[in-house]
């Protein structure tokens, strides 16, 4: 224990520059963090632009800086070389390990941990509520620290450790390379990727810890330098034969309960379907057939959205393939108040689009069976009912673990709003819209829609806090008011965002399947079709319920 | 405890070469050991085999009584250890070297150090990389002897040192293992410079150790010899296997004898040489014996 407080001292007299420029410049991150550098900022001579300058290289600096740091306390004893100092010196390795483990805990990883603290307290959101966050970012913090420790436990000097650096992400770059030319899609756009990239995580952080507890032990670095390797050819093979069957796992542990007891089945009598969507391909449009379907067991504010792999097979025929044709929603009935930004309903028209078009004319006539798989992307929606702000004043509100601010502006019959959301890392909300209300009715969406996404932000390598900034506009009739300052005054506005829920998996089987007569004109005749939707909701007056 | 290093059939190989090769060596408690060779003869690669900076390739390295390979926290407290390549801290002041260096050590004499300190002149506010290289060598000896260590071994300690450091340096040495009958295992190529400091010396060339004793028993047992004859003498056959090949000029014979002792050896060269007059019997230094050694060997 004296030999670990004693190298602790020494390290620190040594390198207390590197230590001073980490915590300045964790202090800048945050304060980066708080005032959103970058963000329509005016930068003049001043101490105050100075400041906000220095905060915003402080966001590049700080991984340096920090790589710095532990590659200069770990090679203070330095692993490589027979000419050290302390390899002639009573030092016990068990000590210098613990010795370099303290200094990396006390002057990295406590002054984020505290960075984070203070971010997420300054920001509204308690410490509780961000525990697992908080846990799960210092361990992603840390495996960062690991894999500059292990550069720094087989390199000489900083300069190496660099260059070992490059090397190796490198030599990754190019593994993910080759996997990826044989992985295809896999990965693409499913929740697989975000466990796929910890798992290869888990084994880079393995195959780190590895390299320094061999070196520290043993002192043998091209051994050491080997297992390093193995463990970058471990992640890509992991990458390459990747198991579907951990992929299917993966998305039933993450489904919510409340997506698992909803059930979803195809019914040709149904009645009163909300339009489909129309195909952005037109020619598609020609080869598409369409099926009722029903969603029951949808609660509250929960509604999913449709994916589909399926085919088609007739006697005599070759099988064709078929994806969805647009996008599908499905959300309870909103009866009452407004819960969901869109349109939709527990019963909708679900467009089959034959992958290839000359398959429609083959099969047209047949009499088959459609089957194959329903993918169900569940969200929950949250609302929140804000008044307008008065130009230049901030209106604050909560919105789906989002602490938001608004402000209006406004131009001829123009009324402009500027969110400021700030959300805790990993995002978890998707989309974010807005309607203007007046006299509890909405009068109008937005003129620009967009996701404000802060989902697929992960991971969030500094900075425990998602950011995400949303304009919108509304151009108000002319002949309503005398000028938009005016005629904003006293309305409101209903903002939507949604989160995940996961994805849940449902087979199909629909018999006596004839393309030729499922068309979207013959759903029509049989009277599937209700009325088409206007685009704006109507509101009963009750109150949305916001979460 | 007869020997502070042992080594039995010590090798150590390295991908592209073998530094050492199935070494023998035995260390007497108490002594001044020179260890000594041309330079890549492997005589670092020993100390470092010795010291558990290597992992010996076969055979096995004994030092103060414990194999090289577990050498202990409590063992590396006993040996002091300064080398010509040693990387100090050289952001270190010596006296923030020396204070860093005293915690390592609970048996520090810090009176010891002050002493030294004195005696060597050294600056101590002054940082490593300020002083010149004899001074760093100084500061390194002060580290390494004021907690006095039972072994010290010193890997080359003179090696680009001016004669006056040197001699200082080995002053030092001299003085301190006198007062405290230390042991200590010094490596030179240069044999002139620890011709006045060894008592005991091994010679190592190419991996391989060629002799070791005592070095007073060395210098005993080797004598220069210079015979002169009236005419061109005649070099005898067969020519004793302990004698060094002659070298003849004119009437003069010269070799080197290996196996000298007073009552045998002048009898036996006039023996040889009947018919020459003058026989001249000279004591060799160190490194005419070395030299001397060496070219026998080519």
């Amino acid at each position: 224990m004296n030999q670990v407080v004693h190298i602790f001292r020494k390290d620190c007299r040594h390198l207390w520059r590197i230590i001073a420029a980490v915590l300045v410049l964790t202090y800048l991150h945050g304060y980066a963090a708080v005032i959103n550098v970058g963000r329509g900022m005016a930068l003049g001579f001043s101490p105050a632009a100075v400041l906000l300058l220095l905060a915003g290289l402080s966001v590049p600096l700080l991984p340096i800086a920090l790589f710095l740091l532990v590659v200069s306390v770990i090679q203070e004893e330095s692993l490589v070389g027979s000419d050290k100092f302390w390899l002639t010196r009573p030092y016990s390795r068990l000590s210098l390990f613990l010795e370099k483990l303290s200094f990396i805990l006390l002057w990295a990883v406590v002054p984020m941990l505290l960075h984070d603290v203070v971010m997420i307290r300054h920001f509204g959101f308690s410490l509780s509520s961000a525990f697992g966050l908080l846990v799960w970012k210092s361990a992603q913090f840390d495996v960062l620290l690991l894999f500059a420790a292990a550069l720094a436990v087989l390199s000489e000097s900083f300069g190496r450790a660099l260059l070992l650096g490059i090397g190796a992400i490198l030599i990754t770059l190019l593994s993910l390379y080759v996997v990826m030319q044989n992985a295809g899609d896999r990965f693409v756009g499913t929740e697989t990727a975000t466990y796929a990239l910890l798992a290869l995580l888990a084994i880079a952080a393995g195959g780190a810890l590895a390299v320094v507890a061999f070196q520290y032990r043993f002192r043998i670095t091209a051994v050491a330098a080997v297992l390093g390797v193995a463990a970058i050819l471990l992640c890509a093979l992991l990458a390459r034969f990747w198991p579907q069957s951990l992929t299917n796992y993966f998305d039933r542990r993450n489904a919510s309960s409340v997506l698992q007891s909803v059930q979803v089945r195809p019914d040709a009598n149904l009645k009163g379907l909300p339009p489909p969507r129309p195909s952005q391909d037109a020619a598609a449009q020609s080869h598409t057939v369409y099926y009722p379907f029903q969603a029951d067991g949808l609660s509250d504010n929960v509604g999913f959205d449709l994916g589909l792999a399926a085919q088609f097979e007739s006697p005599g025929q070759k099988p064709a393939p078929a994806l969805l044709g647009t996008r599908v929603r499905f959300q309870p009935q909103a009866a009452g108040s407004p819960r969901f930004p869109d349109d939709g309903g527990s019963d909708q028209l679900v467009p089959f689009d034959l992958f290839y078009a000359g398959d429609f004319e083959r099969v047209k006539n047949a009499d088959g069976t459609m089957s194959g798989t329903l993918i169900l992307e569940g969200f929950r929606t949250a609302v929140a009912r804000v008044p307008v702000p008065v130009p230049g004043e901030r209106q604050e509100f909560a919105i789906a673990d989002r602490k938001c601010t608004v402000l209006s502006f406004t131009r001829e019959h123009k009324v402009a709003l500027v969110f400021d959301c700030a959300e805790l890392e990993p995002g978890n909300t998707a989309r974010f819209q807005v309607r203007l209300l007046q006299d509890n009715r909405t009068i109008m969406p937005s003129q620009s829609h967009g996701d404000s996404s802060s989902a697929g932000s992960w991971p969030a390598f500094l900075s425990p806090i998602a950011r995400t900034i949303y304009q919108c506009e509304f151009i108000l009739p002319e002949a309503a008011e005398e000028s938009a300052d005016a005629s904003a005054r006293g309305r409101e506005i209903l903002v939507f965002a949604e989160r995940s829920l996961g994805r849940e998996q449902r087979d199909f089987r629909i018999e006596h399947f004839r393309p030729a007569e499922f068309g979207l004109q013959a759903w029509e005749q049989r009277g599937v079709l209700g009325a088409e939707s206007t685009g704006t909701q109507s509101n009963g007056g009750t109150s949305p319920r916001s979460q | 405890m007869s020997s502070v290093i042992s080594t039995v059939h010590l090798s150590k190989k390295f991908p592209s070469s073998a530094a050492v090769l199935d070494l023998n060596l035995e260390v007497p408690a108490g002594s001044i050991f020179g260890y000594l060779g041309p330079n890549g003869a492997g005589k670092t690669t020993t100390i470092k085999t010795i010291m558990n900076i290597f992992v010996p390739s076969s055979g096995s390295a004994t030092v103060l009584g414990l194999d090289s390979r577990r050498l202990s926290t409590e063992r590396l407290q006993q040996i002091g250890y300064v080398s010509e390549n040693q990387e100090m801290p050289a952001w270190m002041s010596v006296d923030y070297y020396l204070d860093y260096s005293r915690a390592f050590y609970p048996n520090w004499d810090a009176a010891l150090c002050d002493a030294l300190v004195k005696q060597f002149d050294l600056p101590r506010k002054r940082q490593l990389k300020q002083l010149s290289r004899g001074m760093r060598m100084k500061a390194a000896l002060v580290s390494a002897i004021a907690y006095r260590p039972q072994l010290l071994i010193l890997d080359e300690p003179f090696s680009g040192l001016d004669p006056l450091v040197r001699d200082e340096l080995v002053e030092g040495i001299l003085a301190i293992s006198a007062d405290h009958n230390w042991s200590v295992f010094v490596s030179s190529h240069d044999l002139a410079e620890i011709e006045n400091l060894v008592t005991h010396v091994a010679y190592l060339d190419r991996g391989q150790l060629q002799l070791s004793e005592e070095l007073a028993s060395l210098q005993g047992r080797f004598r220069e010899v210079e015979v002169t004859c009236e005419d061109s003498p005649h070099v005898p056959s067969p020519w004793p296997e302990s004698w060094m090949k002659p070298e003849t000029s004119s009437a003069v014979v010269r070799f080197v004898v290996t196996d000298y002792a007073d009552d045998k050896t002048p009898e036996q060269v006039k023996s040889m040489f009947p018919a020459c007059r003058d026989l001249s019997m000279q004591p060799m230094s160190l490194r005419s014996i070395f030299i001397n050694l060496a070219k026998s060997r080519r």
